[in-house]
Parts: structure tokens; C-alpha cells; sequence
């Protein structure tokens, strides 16, 4: 059974296989777009999401392998099936190499080529769910972590881990890295997860105001339910409270919260009664809560009974093979409600500046700069003059390095290909080469 | 930036508070309906809002929803006079930024505004001036 949203490309000059496989294919729910040469697949690849593209290897202009090598830098995120006659299934074995998902033998029965489809989209689904991402549904809408670095993998892992106990978990992190996605994750896989999720930011309110929201307030002989505040600790009785920024809680308030985690009960301000609470505590901070403890600013009792289950989050700047990734879902996320033309590509010269950039404000300063582009942008590309100018200026420092012929003349088509969209005939008529020669150095400098 | 005060019901605390709003020299508008505060929302740059708990039409919870939706880095403050435990875990589900009660006294809502504002200020002046945090 198809994915609802699945997408082939099919790409073969032979009309009655091409027209057979885009029935049989859409038959089964799938939605697919065919072509019989690779330049109009190009054309549908920039102007379309593909999931899938099923293309044969011989083709005019340019074959299975270079065309591969073209898809991969259009549309990244596509799967190829190779089709290949018995002659080339040592090419077809070369594309596998350079990353196509498989290959069929021409000929070939309509279930081979069903099957084929099948095992990708499955592939693609376990991909989604597992390997790149914590997926996980948090009042009612689904919500990604992303990062396929091993750090990453790891904190996923742990996650899974530490979500069944009721251990407390201090997550540490720089501003940005995603303490507070990470604990919602913990709730999400957590036997808590239908009860309440509270978060509170530390350094929001002042020590009296936050006492008040935290423990809750009753005054003097005030005591009927309409006027007895409840405070979120109370509230979050069964499940998960969550403390941002824990640094920032003045040695007062630290007391409170550490006999509410010892002795499992709370008393409203202005109260006398004690209230019994089942909560499972998670922190966070992007303070070396260790320094703070030797600067008398923080309880060493409380640090211990917080860091049970120790996460620390990276800086994104630490997992830079994490960030195409995160563009790309950023951009995915963008697309659904960017009224323009989807963003299809990252220019070369972008995705330099993005990978070269250290992101001080982490994951939450890359979606930023996405969104602007995604805004910015009419096109269906982000191209460096879409970011914000501090990036690119350090990107044309760089560009200012003495660099070699051979790269020079590949920075220049690159930006040549940038401004034309892709468009390889206006390129090729720009840089006064034909197209032939224009596909080759694609090729040679991996365009 | 300004802040947005909504109620729909006349009661002596709302005045006060926008007497101590005046006082304070902190630009705010006052709307009594939902469409009202929604209008203001998109077309001004609202960095906190107060409302009652009581609003006509749709239920706290669900305008809350609203308002982040339009503002995500919106600082809701919700005052009430007649308080209940489902009442008050509907809204803090919302994360607001501050909840309270009559009780408390109308000097809690005020520091409350007050840092909500503060705190919106430098926000602002942050991304004036590209401090990163």
C-alpha cells in the first residue's frame, strides 16, 4: 500500500515500459510524474519533492551514473531505482555504490518493480522514525529532534533509556541546543505521558512572583477553593515538571524545591498544610551548575539530587554533520506553510556559509535564519544573499583566500548554476560553453 | 511595543490596572472583544497581554492558543477572580507566563506586568542591537 504523500519520478525513452510502470504505479496510489530524458527529470526534480526516482541507465546526454550524481545535489533526500538492461548491471552495481537503493534487470514483471517501490518507502518510513530523528507526540502533535551525529544518537538513546523511571534528569546545554524538546521527549515515552507536562522558566519572575506560580498561595483566612491558588507543582501531580534555567533560582527558593523533591510534598505560600506530589523533576541549564556550587549560588544537595541522569546537549557547532539535515526539516517545515514556490535547493555557496557559521544561538538561531529565508526568498533556491550579513560577510572572507584555477572555475559555476536555477542551456549560454562541456565539469567538480 | 489589556466585564481591578499602566508610562490598548484582541495582536507589536479568565466566546485555553499562535513570543498574564483547580490546569498547560488570582492581591498582577514588560524591553533592544544570547 503506498504512503499517502509518496512521489516517483519515472525517467525511460522507452514509451510503452514508461507508460506501463506510471500505470501500474498509480494504480496503487502512488502519485507519479514521467519523463523519457534526464533534462526534463531535472526540470521536474527542481520544480517537484520526489521520494522515489526510477530512471533507466541508458539515456541520452548523460548516464544512470551521472545523472545520479546530478539528482543527489538536486534533490538529496530522493531515492533511485536503477532499471538497467543485463550489459550494464555492473554500472547499476556502481550507482548502488554511489547510493541508489537498488536496481531492476530489465525485463522485469510489474510486482518486481511494486516490490522494488515497496522496500524503499518502507526504508524511507523506518528512516523518518528512527535513524535521523526522536520522534515522539506531545499534545497531540508530533515532534522531531533531529541529528544523526553519534552525540545525538546517543542522547536518544539515553532518552529512551531514563523515560520509564521516575529518576530526576539534568539536562545542561548552551541556549538553543533543545533542553526543553528533549525533556518533552522523556514525558512523551514516559508512563506519565497522558498527565500533565509544566515547564517553568527560572529567570522569568521574581523570587516572590515564582514562589506564588510554584507552590501556589493562600491568604489568611481565605481559604475556599475559589481563592486558594494551586501553583504548578500541585497541578503536575503524576506527571512531568520541568525547570528551565534551574541557575537562575534564588538559594530560598533552591531549599523549597529540593524538600519537594526529597520529601515528595510542597506547602502553598501563606499555608500550613503539606500537599502530597507525585512529580518526575527534569532541570535544565546552560550554567556550569559546578562553578555556581563553588561560588555558594547554587545548593550541592540540590545539584545531586537533579543530576541523577546527567544529558548534556551539544552545541550545534560540535555536530556540523548534523546541520544539512536540520536545514532540510527546517525548510520541509517552512514548504507547508510558504504560500511561494516550495524551497527546493541550499545553494553551494549557502550551505558553505551555514556549515562554516558557529552558531552561537544553536539549533533555535539556524531555524531563524531558515524562516527568514524561507520568507525572504521568492525563488525556489537559498542562495547567500538570503542569509543575514554577518554569515555571508564571513563567507566572502573566505572567498577573498587565494584559491586555484580549478576551484576558482569551479566557485564560478557554481554561481553561474545558482542564478540560473539550475537551468543547465542558460548556464551553458552564460559561461559561453555547450552543454556537453557544461555536464562534464558538473560532473568532474561533483556540481 | 505596547501591551494589550482584555476583559469584557467592568470590574474596578481592570481600571487599576490600566491606571498603573498610564502611571508607569507603558503604551497599552484595551479591547473588550475577541476579534478586538486578535486585531491588535496582528497589527501591533504586542509584547505582553492580560486578560480575565472570562472571555466571551471561546474558552481561555483556546484564545490562549490563539494569541501564541499569532505571537509566539507573546507574554500572557491571566487574572481571575474566582479560581478552580481545572481552571488553573487548563491554563498553565498554556505555559503563561503568569496566573493570578484576586486573592494574591492586585500588587502581584503589577510586579507581574511589570517584569512581563521588562523582560519584552530587552528582549527587544537584544535583537535591536544582535546580542546573541
Amino acid at each position: 500500500m503506498a504512503e499517502s504523500t509518496t512521489k516517483i519520478l519515472l525517467i525511460d525513452d522507452d514509451y510503452v515500459l514508461r507508460k506501463g510502470c506510471e500505470n501500474l504505479l498509480s494504480d496503487q496510489g502512488y502519485e507519479v510524474l514521467s519523463c523519457r530524458n534526464p533534462e526534463e527529470g531535472m526540470r521536474l526534480l527542481r520544480e517537484n519533492d520526489f521520494d522515489i526516482a526510477v530512471t533507466d541507465y541508458h539515456m541520452p546526454v548523460m548516464n544512470g551514473i551521472e545523472f545520479m550524481r546530478v539528482l543527489q545535489r538536486l534533490s538529496p533526500q530522493t531515492d533511485v531505482i536503477m532499471i538497467t538492461a543485463y550489459a550494464t548491471i555492473e554500472m547499476a552495481v556502481e550507482a548502488m555504490r554511489l547510493g541508489a537503493f537498488d536496481y531492476l534487470q530489465k525485463p522485469f514483471q510489474p510486482e518486481q518493480l511494486l516490490e522494488t517501490v515497496n522496500r524503499v518507502v518502507q526504508k524511507r518510513q523506518v528512516r523518518k522514525t528512527g535513524d535521523h530523528e526522536l520522534k515522539f507526540d506531545f499534545d497531540g502533535k508530533t515532534m522531531r529532534i533531529i541529528g544523526k551525529s553519534k552525540v545525538m544518537q546517543q542522547i536518544f538513546q539515553i532518552s529512551h533509556k531514563v523515560a520509564p523511571t521516575n529518576s530526576t534528569v539534568l539536562i545542561t546545554g548552551e541556549s538553543g541546543t533543545g533542553k526543553e524538546m528533549i525533556a518533552r521527549a522523556i514525558h512523551a515515552f514516559s508512563h506519565r505521558k497522558d498527565k500533565a507536562f509544566f515547564a517553568m522558566d527560572c529567570g522569568s519572575l521574581v523570587e516572590t512572583l515564582f514562589e506564588s506560580e510554584l507552590f501556589g498561595h493562600v491568604k489568611g483566612s481565605f481559604t475556599g477553593a475559589s481563592e486558594t491558588k494551586h501553583g504548578a507543582l500541585e497541578l503536575a501531580d503524576k506527571g512531568t515538571f520541568f525547570f528551565d534555567e534551574i541557575g537562575n533560582i534564588s538559594l530560598n527558593v533552591q531549599a523549597k524545591i529540593l524538600r519537594a523533591i526529597q520529601e515528595k510534598e510542597i506547602r502553598r505560600v501563606g499555608g500550613t498544610d503539606t500537599i502530597r506530589i507525585d512529580v518526575r523533576v527534569i532541570a535544565a541549564t546552560n550554567q556550569n551548575l559546578e562553578k555556581t556550587i563553588e561560588k555558594g549560588q547554587f545548593r550541592e544537595d540540590l545539584y545531586y539530587r537533579l543530576s541523577v541522569i546527567p544529558i548534556h546537549l551539544p552545541a550545534l557547532r560540535e555536530r556540523p554533520e548534523d546541520i544539512p539535515l536540520l536545514i532540510d526539516h527546517f525548510i520541509s517545515r517552512y514548504n507547508q506553510k510558504r504560500q511561494k514556490k516550495p524551497i527546493k535547493h541550499v545553494s553551494e555557496a549557502a550551505m558553505n556559509a551555514l556549515l562554516n557559521y558557529s552558531w552561537p544561538g544553536n539549533v533555535r538561531e539556524l531555524q531563524n535564519v531558515i524562516e527568514r529565508a524561507a520568507v525572504i526568498e521568492e525563488g525556489a533556491s537559498i542562495t547567500i544573499k538570503d542569509l543575514p550579513g554577518h554569515m555571508v560577510q564571513k563567507d566572502e572572507k573566505l572567498s577573498d583566500e587565494m584559491i586555484s584555477m580549478a576551484e576558482m572555475e569551479k566557485l564560478h559555476i557554481a554561481n553561474v548554476l545558482d542564478s540560473t536555477n539550475r537551468n543547465i542551456s542558460q548556464s551553458a549560454k552564460i559561461l559561453k560553453i555547450d552543454r556537453k562541456t557544461l555536464y562534464d565539469k558538473i560532473r568532474k567538480y561533483n556540481l | 511595543m505596547k501591551c494589550l489589556i482584555y476583559n469584557n466585564q467592568n470590574k474596578p481591578k481592570w481600571d487599576a490596572i490600566q491606571k498603573v499602566l498610564f502611571s508607569k508610562k507603558i503604551p497599552f490598548e484595551h479591547v473588550d472583544t475577541l476579534a478586538a484582541a486578535v486585531k491588535c495582536i496582528q497589527e501591533q507589536e504586542i509584547s505582553v497581554i492580560v486578560l480575565d479568565s472570562q472571555i466571551e466566546n471561546m474558552r481561555i485555553e483556546e484564545a490562549i492558543r490563539v494569541f501564541k499562535c499569532l505571537a509566539p513570543k507573546l507574554r500572557i498574564l491571566v487574572s481571575t477572580d474566582r479560581n478552580s483547580k481545572s481552571l488553573e490546569t487548563r491554563i498553565r498547560k498554556e505555559q503563561v507566563f503568569f496566573y493570578h488570582i484576586d486573592m494574591s492581591g492586585l500588587q502581584e498582577l503589577e510586579l507581574a506586568i511589570m517584569t512581563a514588560w521588562t523582560r519584552g524591553m530587552n528582549e527587544n533592544q537584544q535583537l535591536l542591537y544582535g546580542t546573541q544570547e
